[in-house]
Order: C-alpha cells, then sequence, then structure tokens
C-alpha cells in the first residue's frame, strides 16, 4: 500500500515515489489496457501514456485520498483515446462517429480492483490462484506444478480466496 | 460453517457438501452468491494475469525517472550546424505511416517545455531503421503554430541539428529522420518563423534532458 509520505513526495514529482506508484499500480494499469484493447503492444503504450500524464498532473494530485481511482481514471480515459485513435485509422471507409465504447471496456472497474488485491496476496498464495484460475489446473495439479503437497495447495487456495472475498467483498455488496 | 468459510469456497468455485448446507440455509450468502460468482469470474480473464514486456517496465521507469528533474534550466540560443541529411527530410505528416505500429519502441524519452512554453510536455517513441529514424512526438499544452510559423523536430549531438521535419499541429506526429539517434541524444521542438533559414531558431519549446 502506498503511504501517506510517499503519497505527498509523488504530489512533488520525486523519482522514488512515482517508481512506488508504478510499482503498486502498473500491473493493475496494464490489465485495464489489456482487457480494453486486446492488443499487448497497445497495453504497452497505455502504460507508458498513463504514468507519463499520472506524473505530468502530479501536482494537482491529493495526497490525502486514495490514488487507485485517480490512476484508474487516467488509465481508462489513456485506453479510449488509443481505441478511438486506432479505429480512425483502421477505418477504411468513411463512417460517423459512434460514442458507444466495446463491451471490453465494461467492469474495468472491478478488473482493476481484483488485481490489486492479487497483488496484496502472499506470493505463495498468489501463485495457486494463478494455476487454478488462470492455467485451469485442478488442486493435483497445481501441487505437481508447484511442487508442493496437494493438501498445501488445498490450504494456500482456501487463505487465498477468502483474502480475496474479503478484499473484494464491496464489489459483491454493492451489486448484490 | 462460517459465512466467510462459505463464501472462499464459492469465490474458489469449490463447494463441499458442508459450503452448500450453507448456503442453502444463509440467506445472505445466498443473495450474494451470483455476485461473488461474477467476480471470481475475473479472476479467470488472461487480462488479469498477462505482464507488461520485459522492455516496458524499464522503459517506463526511464521515462519517469529521466523526466522527474527540473525541465526549467533549458538554455536558448544555441547555434548548430544543420547536418546535411537535413535536405532529406522524408516524412512530416499527422496520420501517416507508424499508426497501427503493433511493434513495441526501441526507445522513449520525456521531452519537456522550456522557458517559452513552460506547461507543455510530450513523449517522443522512436523505431530505429537502417536507414534514419522513425519518431513518434505526442505532446500536450502546444498550440497549434500560429501564422507564419510552424514546428520543427530536431536531432542535436555534437553541435549537429538534424532536422526530422515540420509540422503545424504538436498533439500527435509521426517523423522519419534520416540519420541514427545513437549519435544525437537530444531531441528538440523549435517554434520556427517562414523565412528559410534551415537552422533551429532560438525559440525552443520542447527538448529531452541530457
Amino acid at each position: 500500500m502506498i503511504s501517506g509520505r510517499m503519497r505527498r513526495r509523488f504530489r512533488t514529482g520525486d523519482p522514488e515515489a512515482v517508481r512506488a506508484f508504478y510499482e503498486e499500480f502498473g500491473r493493475a494499469v496494464f490489465a485495464v489496457a489489456l482487457r480494453a484493447l486486446g492488443d499487448r503492444g497497445l497495453a504497452e503504450e497505455a502504460l507508458q501514456q498513463t504514468f507519463l500524464q499520472a506524473w505530468q498532473a502530479s501536482s494537482r494530485f491529493d495526497p490525502d485520498r486514495d490514488p487507485a481511482p485517480w490512476l484508474y481514471a487516467i488509465a481508462r480515459r489513456v485506453a479510449i483515446d488509443i481505441h478511438r485513435r486506432e479505429r480512425r485509422h483502421a477505418a477504411v471507409d468513411e463512417q460517423p462517429e459512434i460514442a458507444v465504447l466495446p463491451a471490453s471496456f465494461e467492469s474495468t472497474w472491478e478488473l482493476w480492483e481484483v488485481r490489486l488485491c492479487l497483488d496484496r496476496l502472499p506470493a505463495e498464495e498468489r501463485a495457486v490462484v494463478r494455476a487454478i484460475h488462470y492455467l485451469g489446473l485442478t488442486h493435483r495439479e497445481a501441487a505437481e506444478l508447484l511442487s508442493v503437497p496437494i493438501g498445501t495447495v488445498k490450504s494456500r487456495s482456501h487463505r487465498a480466496h477468502r483474502r480475496l472475498a474479503d478484499m473484494l467483498s464491496h464489489l459483491e455488496e454493492a451489486t448484490a | 460453517m462460517k459465512c466467510d468459510d462459505a463464501r472462499a469456497a464459492l469465490f474458489a468455485r469449490d463447494l463441499s457438501s458442508e459450503a452448500e448446507a450453507h448456503l442453502a440455509s444463509c440467506a445472505r450468502c445466498r443473495a450474494m452468491s451470483e455476485e461473488i460468482r461474477r467476480v471470481s469470474d475475473e479472476l479467470d480473464d488472461p487480462a488479469l494475469w498477462e505482464e507488461p514486456g520485459p522492455d516496458a517496465d524499464s522503459m517506463v521507469l526511464a521515462m519517469l525517472g529521466g523526466g522527474a528533474s527540473s525541465p526549467g534550466a533549458r538554455r536558448s540560443g544555441a547555434r548548430w550546424t544543420v547536418g546535411a541529411a537535413a535536405a532529406v527530410v522524408l516524412v512530416a505528416s499527422i496520420g501517416g505511416f507508424l499508426l497501427g505500429q503493433r511493434h513495441p519502441a526501441d526507445w522513449t524519452a520525456v521531452v519537456m517545455g522550456s522557458e517559452s512554453a513552460p506547461d507543455a510536455s510530450g513523449v517522443v517513441r522512436g523505431w530505429n531503421l537502417a536507414t534514419g529514424t522513425r519518431v513518434v512526438l505526442e505532446s500536450r499544452g502546444l498550440a497549434p503554430a500560429p501564422p507564419g510559423h510552424h514546428y520543427e523536430f530536431w536531432f542535436i549531438g555534437d553541435g549537429m541539428a538534424f532536422s526530422g521535419g515540420t509540422f503545424l499541429d504538436p498533439d500527435r506526429v509521426e517523423l522519419l529522420v534520416a540519420v541514427p539517434r545513437r549519435d544525437f541524444p537530444t531531441l528538440l521542438v523549435t517554434l520556427e518563423p517562414t523565412d528559410g533559414d534551415p537552422t533551429p531558431s532560438d525559440v525552443w519549446v520542447l527538448a529531452s534532458e541530457d
């Protein structure tokens, strides 16, 4: 988590604080951009643009507020700009601008929140969650992959999912 | 079974009979179950687990670290020898050949506003070619060039200045500089009067940190 002291340093454009912000939020920015744009090269461009714009706007950042929504808003805006630029130049014939964004832009806030929560899990628990959800492995296969007993996989999985359910409960309660 | 444990099992999609019995008897957990499943589905999205390429991290950190020093000390008035390749300005266009480019840039540099444009800033991405360097400049805080003027992009190094081309709208421009970047550490954008002088004017608007 970014400390209040680091937030105040970020506001002055301190390089160390900017790096701390990148380490905390960089993966979440990339995840949002990748889902929205569906292209790794464009997502990396969005990652660069987001942090460049955040740094340029750092003097307007309120250090008393959580930086996550502020950075998410910048990341989403950057992704929208890149999407529109790409669409303009991919069009083979003149078509009117359509204000509606594709479905890939929906639920990016949830994705952002989930990614931040994953980054806050202990590494060994995150590895189990990755094996189960991303790689689609069973507990036994995950145990082989991670070279740990299956009981360890089950206990880590339970702890990790309990932590995630707790950290993300505001998303569930907000929409339930 | 406690609510937290049942929700964790639901989140993990690993429901035991005990967890199912809890959900059947707990109205609050049951009410949240659909949303828990939906958030749990997010964990399957590959976008969540993909990592930026190995160059992306270092590029962003270099860009931010390099750009964080004060841009205000830029001097103007320097005199340059204009490289012969300046006559070989190949492209200066908005919306030209690089749009849609999917390959990550070979290098990225921050350019900051000078005294004449203190609120301006930008980023330059470059692709090294056998025939020179393709660059994309994206800037903020610069108005379109006033009548009778244009912007010009330069590679500067060892007293030499190579033009990458001229443009009126500086928001996003794609250019081709006919020399490799490696010998020209400084990037410069000037505001030029339309007077035919081939050397950079004294009005620097954006410059990279040395």
